[in-house]
């Protein structure tokens, strides 16, 4: 008992910390690929710091769901990130969920923000609405038939098994079916963390935005929650699908040397995905809202490819 | 199916799936029809375009309505997740039930079925929201008070089962297996079950888990984290009220506000294929087609299932009803004859045989 809540203690302290600092890394990454300076790879922690501090304006229309938004938010974003595995194959909350509760976890969150966005009255935060659960609603077919393939490998749909049967081959993500479904995944992070082709999350022009259209009525305590909620989630897909495909330096118990040879893998890894995810936003453009269904089509087809291909090959 | 491949285990786990979600739904569409009984009660009237901010007049039954319809999409952690989850489960496990081209079915499945949970949120998140959130969009739906006692007493037990029926699902689920050991002559529920029936698992030693008690009891655990975070950095801030942006124009009204047709539109149009949107717009105007007087417009979705499946077959069974008349011709003379002539052929064929 004792032993499970500083597991769960001390990945929580990782989600908090690190979150922000992706979201950093990636913006800085960006900046100097786009030939520009950068706010630098602490930025996020000193956003966070100053919007904790800063009073809001709560809108006149906005009832109580409003207010609760954020919280809900934050929270199925962190305890979905206490069900996977980080720096040790085995999750602190493994036992209270695996891949689908994340899943769900996040839709929770995601449900709960659309209506947040409804809640305030403008066309912006409807619109928003309207666009974020569209297009949920296309990347989750595709989602669940990579997560199906990952899940085949393991025989299970807990990540601490995926992670404890993908130790000792490393290299199974040169496997077919394994790349397949690492791309299919790949399409569906950038659609659930809003980036660039479906997304921009630097933009706040009315006809493009879709996240940041629903958030937009937030500000002060609330906005950072939100904000860091997103950043939470961004970095557990992230990591999710890094120890999925690429296990290497997982270790199986909580020891201190391995959780810090795992921590160190974790870092590396991120900043890989982080790269990859930079070239993609600065070599595309932005979509137009009615070609991202193409997109997750895609999607959809490179995980029922990856599923067939696990018993051609 | 599962039990001739021979895994009875899976065909119980595949019927406590099914069965748990019939009784769930059950469960939430009472709850769902009773909310809406309760929202016309109120407004007299059924259209969403009308109401809005009901929330503020209704606020028990809006509560009611969410916890609804949060169940039918099928999020943690009331019930409608855990018998999706089940299902989930059968479905993975059934992959490996046989070596055939076959099995891609399962996932196939599976997806579909996170598309239709996926598609239900964003219905019940435009239910929801359109009918009780922000402005109220006529009058009626302003004035609308919180419905009697009784009706509040009705939705209250159904959400209290969601809440019960998800959170102690480990405990429910024995109630299954007389079921099961009729159908299939096993009991499963013990293997379901973990942790004094905290936690569910799908019956195989390695499988995966899940416990909506637990989630909820860590989302009431880590909230400690942000209202931490708010007490001790936001000692200082203000909370104030202010109008809602509206694009610098004199004031916000419910015509600003996004609508339950507008809210689908990008799903309408993906999905144009299969429903085939038809729109008219009419503008009048006097001096130039950029100032219009006054606008109409009308859309509407074409029942493609009615159109193109049940009409045709309709058609063709009428047809052949309307040919079949020419035997009826109700003279009783014709119907002798076709006694006589049946009987005539019953015989030679009893006599041939």
């Amino acid at each position: 008992m004792m032993a499970a809540s500083l597991k769960t203690l001390a990945q929580l302290l990782l989600l908090l910390t690190v979150s922000p600092l992706v979201s950093g890394f990636i913006k800085t990454l960006k900046a100097r690929l786009q030939t520009r300076r950068g706010p630098g790879v602490l930025q996020p922690y000193r956003d966070l710091y100053k919007l904790l501090r800063k009073g809001m304006v709560i809108p006149e229309t906005a009832s109580w769901l409003f207010t609760a938004t954020p919280y809900v938010v934050f929270l199925t974003a962190g305890i979905a990130g206490l069900m996977i595995p980080m720096v040790s194959a085995e999750a602190p909350l493994g036992l209270f969920g695996g891949v689908l509760a994340v899943v769900y976890m996040l839709a929770l969150g995601r449900f709960v923000l659309a209506l947040g966005g409804l809640d305030t009255g403008s066309s912006f935060g409807g619109l928003g609405s309207s666009r974020e659960m569209t297009i949920s609603a296309l990347a989750e077919p595709a989602m669940m038939l990579a997560i199906f393939t990952v899940a085949i490998g393991a025989n299970s749909t807990s990540l601490s098994e995926v992670a404890r049967t993908a130790i000792g081959q490393e290299w199974r993500f040169l496997h077919p079916s394994q790349m397949l479904a690492f791309a299919a995944l790949f399409l569906v992070l950038i659609a659930e963390t809003g980036r660039i082709p479906v997304d921009n999350p630097a933009t706040h022009l009315e006809l493009t935005m879709i996240h940041e259209a629903m958030v937009l009525e937030y500000s002060g305590q609330y906005l950072a929650l939100i904000e860091w909620g997103g950043a939470i989630k961004q970095l557990l897909l992230m990591t999710l699908l890094v120890n999925s495909f690429w296990p290497f330096g997982l270790r199986l118990g909580w020891s201190l040397p391995g959780v810090l040879i795992g921590l160190g893998y974790l870092l590396l890894k991120l900043m890989m995905l982080s790269g990859i995810i930079v070239l993609v936003e600065t070599t595309n453009a932005k979509m137009r809202l009615f070609r991202v269904p193409e997109l997750l089509a895609v999607a959809f087809t490179l995980g029922a490819l990856a599923l067939v291909s696990t018993f051609l090959f | 199916m599962f039990r001739s491949f021979g895994h009875p285990h899976l065909a119980a786990l595949a019927l406590i799936a099914g069965l748990y979600h019939a009784m769930n739904h059950a469960l939430f569409k009472c709850l769902l029809f009773l909310g809406a009984g309760s929202i016309v009660h109120a407004t007299g009237t059924r259209n969403m375009e009308r109401m809005g901010g009901l929330i503020r007049g209704m606020p028990v039954t809006a509560l009611f309505f969410l916890i609804g319809a949060v169940a039918i999409s099928g999020l943690p952690p009331v019930n409608g997740f855990v018998s999706e989850w089940l299902t989930y489960q059968a479905l993975l496990a059934g992959f490996g039930t046989t070596p055939s081209l076959a099995r891609v079915m399962f996932p196939v499945a599976g997806s579909l079925l996170a598309l239709t949970a996926a598609l239900a949120s964003a219905c019940f998140v435009k239910a929801f929201g359109i009918t009780f959130l922000a402005l109220p969009r006529s009058e009626e739906a302003g004035k609308a008070r919180e419905v009697s006692l009784s009706m509040r007493f009705g939705m209250g037990v159904l959400a209290a089962g969601r809440i019960v029926l998800g959170l102690g699902a480990g405990w429910f689920l024995p109630a299954f297996d007389a079921v099961t050991e009729q159908a299939m002559g096993i009991r499963v529920s013990s293997t379901l079950v973990a942790a004094n029936g905290f936690v569910l698992s799908a019956g195989t030693a390695r499988s995966g888990t899940v416990s909506t008690a637990g989630i909820a009891a860590m989302m009431i655990l880590i909230s400690i984290v942000p209202a931490l975070l708010l007490l001790v950095l936001g000692r200082r801030s203000r909370r104030s009220t202010g109008p809602t942006w509206d694009c610098g124009l004199p004031g916000l009204t419910a015509d600003n506000e996004y609508t339950a047709t507008a809210f689908s539109k990008p799903l309408r149009m993906i999905f144009s294929a299969l429903y085939r949107p038809r729109r008219e717009i009419q503008a009048e105007f006097d001096i130039s087609p950029y100032y219009p007087t006054a606008i109409r417009f009308e859309s509407e979705i074409e029942p493609t299932f009615e159109k193109r499946l049940y009409e045709p077959v309709k058609e063709r069974i009428l047809a052949l009803a309307g040919r079949m008349r020419a035997v009826q011709a109700g003279s009783i003379h014709a119907y002798l004859a076709y006694i006589f002539v049946t009987l005539i052929l019953l015989l030679l064929y009893g006599a041939r045989g």
